[in-house]
């Protein structure tokens, strides 16, 4: 048992709180999300729902006043992400730019 | 910024217009660095005046057609909400949109061009507008309990709720049809055959 692969452990996230570096050497990797017009920078698992990186985002952003469940986040395509969904299957990737919005209300 | 559109809602200052001012040039720069990704999906901002913008969206296809434009009045923003217009992109007057706006409410199609009782003119029936919370069936829901929740009325949210309302989901199909109109060749042809 001499050498031992930290690196799981290292990618373990709470499940409400920010997301831990795995490191160079792993998956994680930066994106960029737009809250209220503020950039931020957000470090995250392939592996972690979109809602992390929802939840992480507002965090950053200091937006609290609202439910994270009211917004929704965007692909630069426009695309709204499945909040539910796997940021690597979602179509995330290192160095794209999202943006995070509240939802729109019932109109009409 | 150009000179002030042929046509906007008449609105008075309720409060410092250097305000509305400023907090718009904030908006535009902010909208101007997520410019590209706007137009990669048809978002053009199409001209700036004084606490106004107007922003046209393409939908793509055969050949890109503009599905809507809109006028957006920052007077008294943020003490009021944002007013959106849709607009003839040529004339730049209130006109309806070749795209109608719609919410999807699970199955039901919601439409959101609506008449409005006071302002007389159809009115996209969104929170976050000057519109919406000036009709009267939305009294109880007030600008003032949006306003500041990160994000209600920015220049970028409006754009994606625009976009999402007109433009997402939808494709357009054109029908090339092209027709002559040379009367004289339709004249000597006509005297050819005559002969």
């Amino acid at each position: 048992m001499g050498e031992q692969d930290h690196t799981d452990h290292d990618a373990t996230v709470e499940a409400n709180g920010p997301i831990r570096n795995r490191g160079a050497d792993g998956p994680n990797f930066d994106v960029q999300v737009i809250v209220s017009g503020a950039a931020t920078t957000v470090t995250v698992n392939p592996n972690q729902p979109v809602a992390v990186l929802i939840r992480e985002a507002l965090r950053k952003t200091g937006s609290v006043g609202q439910s994270a469940d009211d917004f929704e986040l965007r692909l630069p395509d426009g695309t709204i992400v499945d909040r539910d969904a796997k940021i690597g299957a979602a179509g995330i990737a290192a160095g794209v730019v999202l943006t995070l919005q509240p939802r729109v209300g019932v109109g009409g | 910024m150009t000179d002030g559109p042929p046509w906007r809602p008449a609105r008075h200052a309720v409060g410092d217009v250097d305000v509305a001012r400023t907090k718009l040039h904030r908006e535009i720069e902010q909208w101007q660095a997520s410019a590209d990704g706007f137009r990669e999906r048809g978002i053009i901002l199409s001209a700036v005046a004084d606490r106004w913008v107007e922003l046209t969206f393409l939908m793509a296809g055969p050949t890109p057609t503009v599905g809507a434009c809109v006028g957006i009045d920052y007077t008294n923003y943020d003490i009021e909400a944002p007013s959106v217009t849709f607009l003839d992109p040529l004339t730049r007057q209130p006109a309806a949109p070749t795209s109608l706006p719609v919410q999807l409410d699970g199955a039901v199609v919601r439409p959101l061009l609506r008449p409005h009782p006071v302002w007389q003119r159809q009115f996209l029936c969104l929170p976050g507008t000057f519109e919406y919370h000036t009709h009267p069936q939305h009294d109880g829901n007030p600008w003032l309990g949006h306003r500041r929740q990160n994000g209600e009325g920015r220049l970028d949210v409006l754009t994606n709720r625009i976009w999402d309302a007109c433009i997402r989901d939808r494709t357009i199909t054109v029908a090339p049809l092209v027709t002559f109109n040379v009367p004289e060749l339709s004249g000597e042809i006509d005297a050819d055959q005559a002969a």
